[in-house]
């Protein structure tokens, strides 16, 4: 038991401070370790389990601690959520006190600008993925394309495009 | 600015932090960073746009979750250390206990092909609301020189092409920073 413990210590530190692109790309790495190498998942498990995680609200970061609870019950759960989360938070937080302390200099100003584009158009890239993997057709069409124009264009809480969206595909069936 | 004016009339609490992630938390299904936009840009007003994209591009070239590293580094920057735990506790708390609930009712639901449809309709509005949040952003900051030539390579590079994400910022990073410090002396 404590092996296990230990072994989910590990992979998700080594996985918090690979996640770059967020925890979604350490997957490959984390399947590599818990179901190849080590054995404390069999591949149709984890597969299921990635699949919960997407199911639920939140960051994608939380189906680390759902690998572990698996694995090795509540104690699992436990240090694959703070082995996930602190290595990356230590360091997001040295690097945010660094780049308040030194906000106004001039090569950490040009840092910032140079980052902004690359965020925005991480965010395109991600809602150009999720858009392909919810394919289902023309009418996935349509609430996508909708969506976009109701966020661009008003204020309106995107809870009811959500919601319209899921009931569609309720009711259309796609 | 009116970002930083509307930064120095509102900083807020550390029971505000905890709520604004708590939201974030229960709300992210899938784009998780559409939703701090809207509740820290849109609802709240702690950020402008420009600011947030900023925080957001550090956020992600960082090892880390991204929604757990923008956590972070407004909770530090508003309250310190015990703002970040703030808002970390807020992003994950519902998430966390909604996920083991899930985990024990998956297997029920997952044949059910009703819910399917009504989740597959879900994530195309999401995915619809990262892209629209996206469109918000590049607006206010694409006078920028840099900003529409950088953004569409990232989103041919990572979306079209789905060149691995490491290695791509790796040298987008530096091409990006040599296009700001060559349009900055242009300007000045």
């Amino acid at each position: 038991m404590s092996e296990a413990l230990k072994q989910i210590a590990v992979t998700c530190a080594e996985a918090s401070l690979l996640a770059i692109g967020g925890a979604t790309a350490t997957l490959p790495e984390i399947q590599r370790q818990f179901v190849d190498l080590h054995h404390l998942l069999d591949f149709s498990t984890f597969v299921r389990l990635i699949a919960v995680g997407q199911v639920t609200p939140g960051p994608n970061c939380i189906v680390i601690s759902l690998l572990g609870w698996q694995i090795a019950g509540f104690p699992g759960f436990i240090v694959a959520t703070i082995a996930f989360l602190l290595p990356s938070s230590l360091l997001a937080f040295a690097a945010g006190r660094v780049l308040a302390r030194y906000a106004q200099h001039a090569g950490l100003v040009i840092l910032r600008k140079a980052l902004a584009p690359i965020a925005v158009g991480l965010l395109f890239a991600t809602g150009a993925i999720l858009a392909g993997e919810a394919w289902h057709g023309s009418m996935s069409l349509v609430i996508t394309g909708s969506m976009i124009l109701v966020t661009s264009f008003t204020k309106i809480n995107p809870l009811w495009g959500i919601g319209s969206g899921a009931l569609l595909g309720w009711i259309t069936g796609f | 600015m009116m970002a930083s004016t509307a930064q120095a009339s509102k900083i807020p609490s550390r029971v505000a932090l905890f709520l604004a992630f708590l939201k974030i938390g229960l709300l992210g299904f899938g784009g998780v960073a559409a939703w701090v936009r809207r509740i820290v840009v849109e609802e709240r007003h702690w950020l402008g746009d420009r600011e947030f994209s900023e925080l957001l591009g550090i956020a992600n070239v960082l090892p880390g979750a991204n929604t757990v590293n923008m956590a972070i580094l407004l909770g530090d920057r508003y309250r310190g250390l015990t703002g970040a735990l703030a808002a970390l506790t807020g992003l994950l708390a519902m998430p966390l206990t909604i996920l083991l609930g899930v985990a024990s009712l998956y297997d029920h639901f997952a044949t059910m092909p009703a819910l399917n449809n009504a989740l597959s309709g879900a994530a195309a509005a999401t995915a619809g609301l990262i892209i629209g949040t996206a469109t918000k952003i590049l607006r206010s900051i694409w006078p920028d020189a840099h900003v529409l030539p950088i953004a569409s390579v990232v989103f041919l590079a990572i979306g079209y092409f789905r060149f691995p994400f490491a290695p791509t910022i790796a040298c987008l990073v530096p091409i990006s920073l040599a296009a700001t410090v060559l349009l900055s002396r242009r300007k000045a």
